[in-house]
């Protein structure tokens, strides 16, 4: 019985929140923009005003148009119910399936969309095409997600999966938990997949869809979104914070009670002021670029995946240079689909210091090498993050545009390249270790990766800025690489290496420049035409 | 005793079969449908009795040993299909009778419907054979009916359909011979339980080739990619009900036959298994991507059920490589588990998409066009109809309550739990995460193709002039077997659990395999159902009982002031563009925009021509090439018909010489 209850107060308590957390959103993004913003329980009020509001119904539509409010707020109320958002193991738990749930997510999607197409507006139809197509390529990161902690945590269910503590005892979760914040952006119709705010149709997604609603069926509408935020909400922080959910399995008491109700109102508010802070500082996307974020996400959720079976079958502890070595990885990754200068020399920065943490790392793991290593350590994080980028922003700085380095892949594209090449890299390195040449170790993977990576962005990348950084990043590989296997190398060598990455990259900028100068233009397409 | 009734029935069933025919080519098409329903009714009766009290058994009906051997045989896998069959049939029967009348002068009502029982005979006699030729008598039959059903309404472009799916279905049957004479080695009256027995004694290269004939015969008549070029040509082409029988229950057929052959052959290798999942990915992909962008709605069904086949030849292949395959755990008995939830998909998918394929035929006969572009606002013309098509779309979709959501539920968790135990090497884990992906990726993408479907054709401003406006309850024939179907696919979704459990208790495979093969899930399918609704209904009740006042007014859609008509909404190119967009490689279409000033004083008058053209790569790059090597070749052949009587009686002679040579 006790189950039961905890079910319905869990549904009464996200059905009460849910507008709060709409308004509190709004509230802090007008705070962060210096205007003093609505009170955040306005949406109560609005909510309560449409419910006594005239509809009007457009003589276009069907009886399916006055169908899909309900559908919707079911779904919503479903998820609410369903999901372990304030008490885990009440009545519903073993429903949590996460495929029921996605399903759910789906149907609600589905319903939003035909009660878009049904008018017969270019408005309805355009939010409707657009909806529809982040739900279905949504699809695959949310079961890659929800198998990666199915698989850690043995269980199908939801419920089942906030049951231990994700985050201490797996730390490679993190890339599943970035894939799950990055799903519920685009669920709930929030940057940088929609702008909740927005008035102009053609920026619409979610909005556009409910525009010929109007009275109770909007209100509807608004309050099944509202929900679903917060579901989503509780749900993001209790994969974080597991501990903070009440399991109802041996009976209630109302201390329990109160302190479920009160965690729950404390992640609701942290999470809406995230999510303001988020929303203030990333810009919405263009629609055609969705496929580069949901790559990122797909990515994200199969690094999560492969990292977690790694952890069980590869017999490999965690470690912190492995985890800079992944982080190093991570960077050159992002800098592979990026386009302009300064954020891939940003990434580049990033890697390097990533390697400046392997060393230090390596430290503790090779005392008797700990001056040396640090050493190394602090020259890489001053050449490489601060003197090489700054080297080559400074001799960009002549240009007035934009440098943008176009390549020959679109940005999706070279993200499955990139896990082409990281797996064949995977393997080469296993057949490596199986000669008992070199142990395998993950250091060793992050060279072979690195030199791999960069040269595959000299070869894809079309700018001849991108040749540098390639190189460069090349460099880094093999930084790792002397990490990995050479026991101490004279500080005088590595001085040297040090001193020609520096003069490198200061010739071959000074060159491109030239050869910009001469030429007029560095797109290497442009440049094969042979000229006077 | 209850075997009797059991003979009895399917006794009474073919006579019915064979009556309704004759009386379709005597009396005319009516009293045909009629004697064609009840006598699917005894066969589902038989079917059902069978399933219910003999699972698991093999049951032999009779024992014609002076007709070829011929002994009409029910084990658990054929008994399922068998009566699935039947009662999709006698539903299908109750929708020709409406369905023909309304084109009784495209089609010849009392042809279509004797081909149409003989069609089902021919259906029913596959899964009852019990030796090679009896099996191959009965595959012709139902591959020479459905040639002529395809051409029913003898218009040009169904002649070349219909001539592209014999060629096509011809040299398939003659694939599945071939791999049974291997088989054999040469006997037709081959009994088909021998299978597993002689496999074990024939040579591996032998075994290879009869798995590659088999794999070439059964994917081709199932729609696998790049066997399935007739399909989208074929199914189209064909009326209405018969394209319903066909996608719906003739790739089943094929199903089964791949099921019971290729499943009792041991010692495959591992690349074999490893060829099937990757075909039927491909077929998973393929058929999804075609279905979003294509215009012709039948068309778009059409390419739904090759994606659903290559779901059901992936989780098929996944079991063969999990039976064959030996590595370090034994994990070779959750292959039945795998089995049973693709056998569970495929009868789900044999109703969801004979209910698609139904409302089409209802869409198309008031729409006269079958061009997604040319339809629209049907819902609110036919709203009971309109509920039936939304919940056959919901049901295709693998959505929980809905029977599909658990065939891959189950697949899926079948793939978590072998991730998560310790069995498997890193290759054959990324075997797995492919997978998962793919699966994944393609039942996302099926949403959305189903939902363009359903949108542009029912939803929006009507989008072609000729919408008559009969009232939509003389079309009650046509919708209620809608509604039927969807029920039976609830049913089943309600019911999916223990249905499951029974499905892996009574499979057999190959003997000796180990493992465990439950799921230790506790979902139960009831409670889903029940709980959604019940959530549905509060819902529901809630808005209306305690906000009760509700004003509105009727107006017209919101349109800045501009009157709109149906030229200005979103058509299906228009709603499947993003994916376009986003899949460009994988597709073959090439999209041109011109676009040429009128006037030479007035630049921004122009006359814009625009173009989509949507190839099937498959068939250029695929099949013309092989064609036209083939017309190559008998282009030099052609030398030696030079006329002359002389030469063609020394080629006989050398004919006759070269074979007694050989025999001798």
């Amino acid at each position: 019985m006790s189950l039961t209850i905890a079910t319905l107060l869990q549904g009464l308590f996200v059905l009460l929140i849910a507008p709060f957390l709409t308004g509190l959103v709004r509230f802090c993004k007008a705070r962060f923009q210096g205007r003093n913003g609505a009170s955040p329980f306005l949406p109560y009020f609005t909510i309560a005003t449409l419910f006594r509001k005239e509809m009007v119904i457009s003589n276009a539509t069907s009886w399916i148009f006055r169908a899909v409010p309900f559908v919707v707020l079911s779904s919503s109320v479903i998820l609410a119910l369903l999901l372990p958002l304030v008490f885990k193991g009440a009545s519903l738990a073993s429903m949590s399936d996460f495929l029921v749930i996605s399903g759910t997510l789906i149907v609600g999607s589905i319903f939003l969309v035909l009660g878009g197409i049904d008018p017969g507006s270019a408005f309805g139809g355009m939010g409707s095409s657009r909806e529809m197509t982040v739900a279905s390529l949504i699809e695959p990161i949310i079961i890659m997600v929800f198998a990666t902690l199915a698989v850690v945590t043995g269980s199908f269910t939801v419920d089942g999966m906030l049951g231990q503590n994700l985050i201490l005892a797996h730390p490679y979760l993190i890339f599943s938990i970035i894939a799950l914040c990055m799903i519920a952006l685009a669920e709930n119709a929030r940057y940088p997949v929609d702008n909740p705010a927005t008035h102009l149709e053609l920026t619409m997604v979610h909005e556009a869809m409910i525009l010929e609603y109007s009275g109770p069926y909007l209100a509807m509408l608004e309050y099944a979104s509202s929900i679903k935020l917060t579901a989503f909400a509780l749900l993001v922080a209790n994969v974080i914070f597991p501990s903070s959910l009440i399991a109802v399995g041996g009976g209630m008491t109302f201390l329990a009670i109160i302190f479920a109700v009160l965690f729950g109102m404390i992640k609701v508010v942290i999470f809406g002021i995230v999510l303001a802070l988020i929303e203030s500082t990333i810009v919405k996307m263009r629609f055609y670029r969705m496929q580069e974020f949901f790559s990122l996400a797909f990515l994200s959720a199969l690094s999560g995946m492969v990292l977690t079976l790694f952890a069980r079958y590869g017999n490999m502890s965690v470690q912190y240079h492995a985890f800079f070595a992944a982080l190093a990885i991570l960077f050159v990754v992002l800098l592979f689909g990026r386009a302009r200068l300064r954020a891939i020399l940003r990434y580049y920065a990033l890697s390097s210091l990533s390697i400046g943490g392997i060393a230090v790392a390596l430290s503790f793991v090779r005392p008797d090498e700990k001056v040396h290593l640090w050493v190394f350590a602090i020259v890489t994080i001053l050449i490489k993050v601060f003197v090489v980028p700054f080297i080559v922003i400074y001799l960009q700085r002549k240009q007035k545009k934009i440098v943008s380095l176009a390549s020959f892949l679109k940005p999706a594209s070279s993200y499955f390249l990139v896990v082409i090449i990281l797996a064949a890299a995977f393997f080469a390195v296993q057949r490596i270790s199986s000669l008992e040449i070199i142990g395998y170790s993950s250091l060793l993977y992050a060279s072979v990766a690195l030199i791999s990576l960069g040269l595959a962005m000299m070869v894809v990348h079309r700018n001849v800025f991108s040749q540098i950084v390639g190189i460069l990043v090349i460099e880094n590989g093999i930084s790792v690489f002397v990490l990995v296997t050479v026991e101490s190398l004279p500080l005088l060598i590595e001085m040297g290496v040090f001193l020609i990455t520096l003069s490198s990259a200061f010739i071959f900028s000074k060159l491109s420049n030239r050869i910009r100068d001469f030429y007029g233009s560095t797109d290497t397409e442009k440049l094969r035409n042979l000229i006077e | 005793m209850i075997e009797n009734y059991i003979i009895y029935c399917v006794a009474i069933y073919s006579a019915g079969l064979i009556i309704a025919s004759l009386a379709a080519l005597i009396k005319g098409s009516r009293s045909s449908s009629v004697f064609f329903i009840f006598a699917n009714i005894f066969g589902s009766v038989a079917g059902l009795t069978y399933l219910f009290n003999f699972s698991g058994q093999a049951l032999t009906l009779a024992n014609f040993n002076w007709l070829f051997q011929f002994s009409p045989r029910l084990n658990f896998l054929s008994a399922i299909f068998f009566t699935a069959i039947s009662i999709v049939s006698a539903l299908v029967g109750i929708y020709s009778i409406r369905y023909l009348k309304i084109y009784d002068n495209t089609y010849p009502p009392g042809t279509v419907q004797a081909l149409t029982a003989i069609f089902v005979l021919g259906m029913q006699g596959v899964l009852l054979a019990n030796n090679v030729f009896v099996f191959l008598f009965f595959w012709e039959v139902m591959s020479i009916t459905s040639f002529f059903l395809v051409m029913a309404d003898r218009t040009q472009e169904s002649l070349k359909a219909a001539f592209l799916y014999f060629i096509m279905t011809h040299l398939g049957a003659s694939a599945i011979m071939g791999g049974f004479l291997i088989l054999s080695q040469g006997s037709l009256l081959f009994d088909l339980n021998n299978i597993g027995v002689v496999s074990q004694s024939i040579s591996p290269a032998l075994l290879i080739t009869a798995f590659i004939l088999f794999l070439f015969g059964f994917g081709s008549k199932a729609g696998l990619v790049p066997f399935h070029v007739w399909l989208p040509e074929a199914h189209p082409q064909a009326p209405s009900n018969i394209s319903a029988m066909m996608s719906g229950l003739m790739l089943k057929v094929a199903v089964y036959g791949f099921i019971m052959v290729v499943f009792n052959l041991s010692n495959l290798p591992i690349w074999a298994s490893i060829l099937v999942i990757f075909l039927g990915l491909l077929s998973g992909l393929v058929g999804v991507l075609y279905a979003l962008i294509e215009k012709d709605i039948k068309r778009i069904f059409a390419y739904s059920s090759i994606e659903n086949m290559g779901i059901i030849f992936t989780m098929l292949g996944f079991a063969l490589y999990l039976m064959s395959r030996k590595g370090q755990g034994e994990v070779s008995l959750v292959a039945v588990g795998v089995v049973a939830f693709a056998i569970f998909h495929a009868v789900s998918h044999m109703f969801f998409k004979t209910a698609l394929f139904l409302s089409s035929g209802v869409i198309i006969s008031r729409v006269h066009t079958k061009s997604l572009e040319m339809m629209g606002g049907l819902a609110k013309l036919m709203p009971v109809f309109a509920a039936a098509f939304l919940f056959a779309i919901l049901g295709s979709l693998p959505i929980a309550p809905a029977a599909t959501f658990y065939g891959e539920w189950g697949f899926i968790q079948t793939i978590v739990g072998l991730l998560s135990s310790s069995f498997f090497d890193v290759n054959e884990i990324l075997i797995l995460l492919i997978m998962l992906t793919l699966f994944a990726l393609i039942g996302g993408l099926a949403v959305f193709a189903m939902v363009r479907v359903f949108g542009i054709s029912m939803l929006g401003l009507p989008r072609s002039k000729h919408l008559g406006d009969e009232p939509e309850k003389n079309d009650m024939l046509l919708i209620a077997p809608i509604f039927g179907l969807i029920a039976l696919l609830l049913t089943l979704g309600i019911v999916a659990r223990p249905i499951l459990d029974w499905l892996m208790r009574y499979l057999e495979l190959q003997k000796d395999l180990v493992g465990v093969v439950t799921i230790n899930s506790s979902l139960s399918s009831l409670q889903v159902a029940v709980i959604f609704i019940l959530i549905f209904l509060s819902v529901y009740l809630f808005k209306r009982v305690l906000l009760k006042k509700n004003i509105e007014r009727e107006y017209h859609t919101w349109d800045c002031g501009q009157p709109i008509n149906s030229t200005m909404e979103y058509t299906g190119t228009a709603f499947s563009a993003p994916i376009r967009f986003f899949f460009l490689r994988f597709l073959g279409s090439n999209k041109m925009v011109t676009s040429t000033p009128i006037i030479p004083t007035n630049s921004w008058i122009k006359k814009y021509t625009f173009s989509l053209v949507i190839t099937s790569v498959w068939k250029e790059k695929l099949y013309q090439p092989i064609a036209r090597v083939i017309i190559l070749i008998a282009d030099r052949i052609k030398i030696i018909q030079s006329g002359r009587v002389q030469y063609y009686l020394a080629f006989l002679l050398l004919t006759l010489i070269v074979t007694l040579i050989i025999t001798l």
